[in-house]
């Protein structure tokens, strides 16, 4: 998979597909573009389909300068400029990824074809950062594994899926670089786009995972209310649903997504 | 032992000599009596200790429906009035400190000095939102979809990482909880301001706070704005500061109830 130095960075992504809607999906904290191997390549028979690890994870740099969900969306806009991905942008984003969609969203709401939330984390309220700063603390002084418990223990629970896909995942995850990993956790500290949900006018389609012990399904449910005619679907999977339920996933992508260019109207 | 108090049974537990001062200890979401073991303990030589479980929590009554933060107030005074308790030290954490915080301001002249633990005492936006968010979870998937992502919450990281033994008791105390106790009080702690009017408290009052919980800063705008008030910082605790760290906590409130 290719490299391209946009914003300011290296950033490692995969652009497949032909034709078709310009379909983004925006890896989870601890993720890498590999999160979407189960995914992207049914996803690119009819659509384009770029993926690419964030600033600061996968391959991309690691960086050693404090980011902001600003600069990950500035990331994005210099990426997509300089592969000539057209818009509209269909976006898929897993967990706390939600917050660079909505923030796309805001910045250029004409820009946006749909957007599809899994397990949505959209904001933080100002009032826990001082926790999720110490949790970026902690894995940039102590390490991946030693964050393992409070982190990959609960967000994937081992039954959960494939046992392969499990066994990657966390070795993947492993390989983080926990100061890249611990800046993204700052980033999200300081993130709250809660006020974007009942002002999305596109497609909006937000997807919950049966199993997911970090967020439960049902305030998922709940705050998917808050987006006008937005769809709701409960799949089995967890927080991490690309990699522990990437069928069902699918195959809700593959009736939501358009075939045309337009997303398709919401039932 | 129970006692009719504000329309419900309330849970209470009195340890320590007849005639000595009293301290009330109130109880935080999703926890008891219990989560005071450690204060009891240590107090009970000196003090007359009270503790209570809210509305909705251990052995108290747990009506349907959204309580309103007041009612939470209401049943901390007709407890002490139903025990002919004239007046008393309060002290209480998260839920419990608003409600030691309220109590001061509403009914001054039922209480002595007021210890507040961990508790923004406000609700804001963003906060009674994800409130609703777990009042849905706890209406449609149950308490127990709540338990680990309300535990890596409340303690800091490392804590987690080591889970030492009173992270299962806490838990259990979790499971413990009445969905309806739950719901009951989330919707009290979604809408509630007791720190807006914190200028008006006249009582000696002391602000004890984990290190690593998340209001911290917030509380120390509280100490800030009240003269007088003292602020301490439990190093190392989370949310629970009582049970990380039941040593320096309660060297903090014996310290401040002998006004030393």
């Amino acid at each position: 998979m290719p490299f391209i130095d946009a914003n300011g960075v290296s950033l490692h992504y995969e652009l497949a597909g032909a034709r078709g809607p310009s379909v983004v999906l925006l890896h989870e904290l601890g993720g890498t573009l590999h999160s979407w191997d189960a995914v992207a390549p049914r996803l690119a028979v009819r659509c384009r389909v770029l993926r690419y690890d964030q600033r600061g994870a996968g391959q991309s740099e690691k960086v050693r300068a404090e980011f902001t969900n600003d600069m990950l969306v500035a990331d994005f806009e210099a990426l997509a400029t300089q592969l000539s991905l057209p818009p509209p942008y269909h976006f898929v984003t897993v967990a706390a990824a939600a917050t660079q969609a909505l923030r796309f969203l805001e910045k250029h709401p004409d820009q946006v074809g749909s957007l599809v939330l899994c397990n949505p984390a959209p904001g933080v309220d100002p009032s826990r950062a001082a926790a999720l700063d110490e949790r970026a603390a902690f894995a940039m002084r102590e390490g991946m594994r030693a964050s393992l418990p409070t982190t990959l223990s609960i967000s994937y629970p081992e039954a959960l899926g494939e046992r392969a896909a499990y066994e990657a995942y966390r070795g993947r995850y492993l390989g983080n670089d926990p100061v890249g990993f611990g800046f993204g956790f700052r980033a999200l500290a300081r993130t709250n786009m809660l006020h974007m949900l009942p002002q999305i006018r596109c497609p909006t389609m937000v997807v919950a995972g049966r199993h997911d012990t970090v967020r439960p399904h049902a305030g998922t449910a709940e705050l998917s209310k808050k987006i006008p005619g937005a769809r709701f679907e409960l799949i089995e999977a967890g927080h991490f649903m690309p990699t522990q339920g990437p069928a069902p996933l699918v195959a809700l992508l593959e009736d939501f997504l358009p075939n045309d260019g337009h997303a398709r109207e919401k039932t | 032992m129970k006692i009719k108090a504000n329309g419900i049974n309330i849970n209470y537990q009195i340890d320590g000599p007849e005639g000595a001062p009293w301290i009330v200890f109130s109880n935080s979401l999703a926890t008891s009596t219990a989560m005071w073991d450690e204060q009891a303990a240590a107090l009970k030589n000196s003090y007359r200790v009270l503790r209570y479980d809210q509305r909705g929590h251990g052995g108290t009554d747990a009506p349907g429906g959204r309580y309103a933060f007041d009612t939470l107030l209401a049943d901390a005074l007709g407890l002490l009035d139903a025990l002919h308790i004239g007046k008393a030290h309060f002290a209480g954490l998260s839920m419990g400190g608003a409600t030691a915080l309220g109590l001061a301001e509403r009914h001054p002249e039922r209480f002595d000095r007021i210890i507040v633990c961990d508790s923004l005492c406000q609700s804001t936006p963003q906060s009674a939102q994800q409130w609703e968010e777990r009042i849905a979870i706890a209406q449609k998937q149950g308490i127990e979809a709540l338990v680990e992502p309300t535990v890596s919450r409340w303690f800091p990281p490392e804590t987690v990482a080591k889970n030492p033994p009173h992270l299962d008791k806490v838990r259990a105390m979790f499971r413990a909880t009445p969905v309806n106790g739950f719901i009951g009080c989330a919707a009290a702690l979604a809408d509630h301001d007791y720190a807006s009017a914190v200028t008006g408290v006249k009582h000696p009052a002391l602000f004890l706070v984990g290190e690593k919980d998340a209001p911290a800063p917030a509380m120390r705008k509280l100490h800030e704005k009240l003269p007088g008030s003292r602020y301490i910082e439990l190093p190392g605790a989370g949310h629970i500061s009582n049970m990380d760290r039941p040593a320096e906590f309660n060297r903090a409130v014996a310290d401040f109830l002998a006004g030393r």
